[in-house]
């Protein structure tokens, strides 16, 4: 027999709906996949203790994504000096399947993709971890900019301020596969 | 450059973001039927940016998945 409450089955379905965008912030953050799994899972048990006051309605996305940075900085502090470890690059997930433009013919389109994600993972590795948030935030996880605000605790200006520089800087980095008559069959 | 021209340089972030006020949206989108060159240069951003969003877009893993939805029997 189910005993849970309708809340805390609400909150269970709010967890497993978002679990591919706390996974990504949580490799955004750690860079690697087995800590970003472990960080998934904090995530998740220290919310649940707090899954009885959960309320339909309110922003549990934008909720957990604050507990989520707010665990991994001070984890991070209480281990490190406050550097960020550089092999991201070489961790982020490479399963990604919601590449679904129809750009280039297969195999090449494949062997493009990759190559493309090489160097958008170079790309982001180059921005610094301010940055690399409010992209991951505004733009993979569609937070508008007010919940973006919030989960970072800095001010909607801040979080506008950094999308765009950081936007440009990817654009430059990332401008010569679009030069190259790559997408000459777009449609 | 005209003035429209730098309007569109001025909030095509936003734009992009879904930020942009309504009006603004008007003045943007009226702007880039009018100005072929905001239009190349709005389209190739849009492109690059919609591309680099949808790469940047990895699932989960399955296992995870599996662990955390065991967790959510168990407490």
């Amino acid at each position: 027999m189910n005993t849970k409450s309708e809340n805390r089955l609400a909150f269970e379905n709010e967890v497993m709906s978002n679990l591919d965008s706390m996974y990504r912030y949580a490799l955004h953050l750690v860079r690697n996949q087995e800590d970003a799994g472990d960080l998934v899972q904090e995530t998740c048990a220290r919310s649940l203790k707090a899954a009885d006051k959960f309320k339909r309605g309110t922003n549990a996305r934008a909720w957990l994504f604050a507990i989520m940075r707010n665990i991994f900085f001070n984890q991070h502090r209480a281990k490190s000096k406050g550097e960020i470890p550089s092999d991201w690059t070489d961790e982020v997930e490479s399963g990604d399947q919601r590449f679904t433009g129809s750009v280039w013919p297969q195999p090449f389109e494949m062997f493009l993709r990759d190559m493309m994600r090489e160097d958008i993972d170079k790309a982001m590795a180059e921005l610094s971890i301010d940055f690399r948030s409010v992209v991951l935030l505004c733009d993979v996880e569609g937070f508008s900019y007010a919940d973006t605000a919030k989960i970072l605790e800095i001010p909607v200006g801040t979080v506008r301020s950094r999308l765009h520089r950081a936007r440009a800087s990817l654009q430059k980095m990332l401008s010569q596969w679009f030069n190259e008559g790559l997408e000459a069959n777009e449609s | 450059m005209s003035p429209e021209c730098l309007f569109v340089l001025d909030h095509y972030n936003d734009y992009i973001s879904g930020e942009l006020a309504p009006e603004k949206i008007s003045r943007v989108e009226d702007h880039i039927k009018a100005c072929p060159n905001c239009e190349i240069f709005l389209g190739k951003f849009t492109r690059i940016h919609s591309r680099t969003v949808g790469l940047l877009r990895a699932p989960a893993p399955p296992a995870l998945r599996k662990s955390i939805s065991s967790l959510l029997e168990k407490v």
